[in-house]
């Protein structure tokens, strides 16, 4: 699981975020890895209510990419690809995030 | 960079600093020594702000900032940073987290951008391995469940993080192997090398000569009693506080 693993970082990324997606789950959205530059850039796309969610900028910087920077050292950044309006409140319920 | 004059200082109406007066120059590392119940604790808590200490006269100046007053979080934006021998626990709140909203609340209050969250993720990365913890030590709750050693590694990685002016060191070393003490001492190293000035209290006189300090200060019974170079804390630990 950790970043001195010897799978690839795709393979670890996709696993990660494996373990991420149940979380998102609980507020009816999802999310899926879109590409990883050369210089360790994440590049995902929320999906599902997520789409438009109001929350979903603080879910990326304090949930999702938190995590992902902290369990492999070669991840530079992370980064969402939506460009939709916001067009929902965030829930009232926090996401348990400790993924 | 650090000028505490004539400082006196009160618990619960017992006076316990009585007249203290230490003057820092930027980038100077001091230590200050002294035997239980003189005072060393006390003058960490006044330099923090503690509600409970109160000053009763003299004055703390920061740089050319007054902070005898001030709240602690207007202390900590000036450029002051406190490590604790026993900081508290916050369940709860990741330590990645808290530092994050330290930092960004520091950079505010200074006029500066916070930084973005890719850039302090990186930043916290650097801080974690310089004083060797793992990345996922960043995911626990502050404080919950540390072991002693933990808990002085989180005080050093605050201390690298939040960029302070002047670092005061409250008995870091107690409680800590030969391992971490090395590591304490590298990590005074960087700041030095960086211009922080560092007010390092201790009990243990053998760590002196490991530091090689500017300045050693003997505090006793609520005042400075002597001053000199590392050849004093010798002195110290070959003959006591006598």
């Amino acid at each position: 699981m950790k970043h001195d693993s010897p799978v690839s970082l795709e393979a670890h990324v996709n696993e990660l975020l494996q373990t991420i997606a149940p979380t998102l789950g609980l507020h009816g959205g999802s999310l899926e890895l879109v590409s990883i530059s050369e210089e360790g850039v994440v590049a995902i796309r929320f999906a599902g209510a997520c789409i438009g969610c109001a929350a979903a900028t603080y879910t990326l910087d304090f949930g999702i990419k938190r995590y992902l920077m902290l369990q492999d050292a070669r991840i530079h950044d992370v980064i969402a690809v939506n460009d939709e309006p916001i067009t929902h409140a965030a829930p009232t319920i926090p996401l348990p995030f400790h993924a | 960079m650090l000028n505490i004059s004539n400082l006196r200082v009160s618990i619960d109406q017992k006076p316990i600093l009585k007249g203290l007066s230490l003057s820092l120059r930027q980038g100077e590392l001091a230590v200050l020594m002294g035997p239980n119940g003189s005072g060393k604790s006390t003058l960490t808590q006044a330099l923090a702000g503690h509600p409970s200490y109160l000053i009763t006269e003299g004055s703390i100046l920061l740089g050319e900032a007054i902070i005898t007053e001030a709240a602690p979080e207007e202390r900590a934006a000036t450029g002051l940073f406190v490590a604790f021998q026993n900081p508290p626990s916050i369940p709860g709140v990741p330590v990645a987290d808290f530092l994050r909203i330290a930092v960004s609340s520091l950079a505010t209050a200074r006029g500066n951008q916070p930084p973005d969250s890719g850039t302090f993720l990186r930043s916290l990365r650097d801080a974690l391995g310089k004083v060797g913890l793992s990345l996922d030590f960043a995911e626990r709750n502050l404080g919950e469940g540390f072991s002693g050693g933990e808990k002085k590694r989180l005080e050093l990685l605050q201390a690298l993080l939040l960029q302070p002016k002047v670092v005061v060191f409250d008995e870091l070393d107690s409680g800590l192997d030969v391992d971490a003490l090395k590591l304490v001492q590298e990590i005074i190293t960087d700041l030095r090398a960086a211009g922080t000035t560092i007010l390092y209290i201790t009990h243990y006189p053998e760590l002196v000569d490991q530091l090689q300090p500017d300045s050693v200060h003997i505090l006793q019974d609520g005042v400075i009693t002597r001053s000199g170079t590392g050849e004093l804390g010798e002195s110290i630990a070959k003959h006591g506080y006598r």
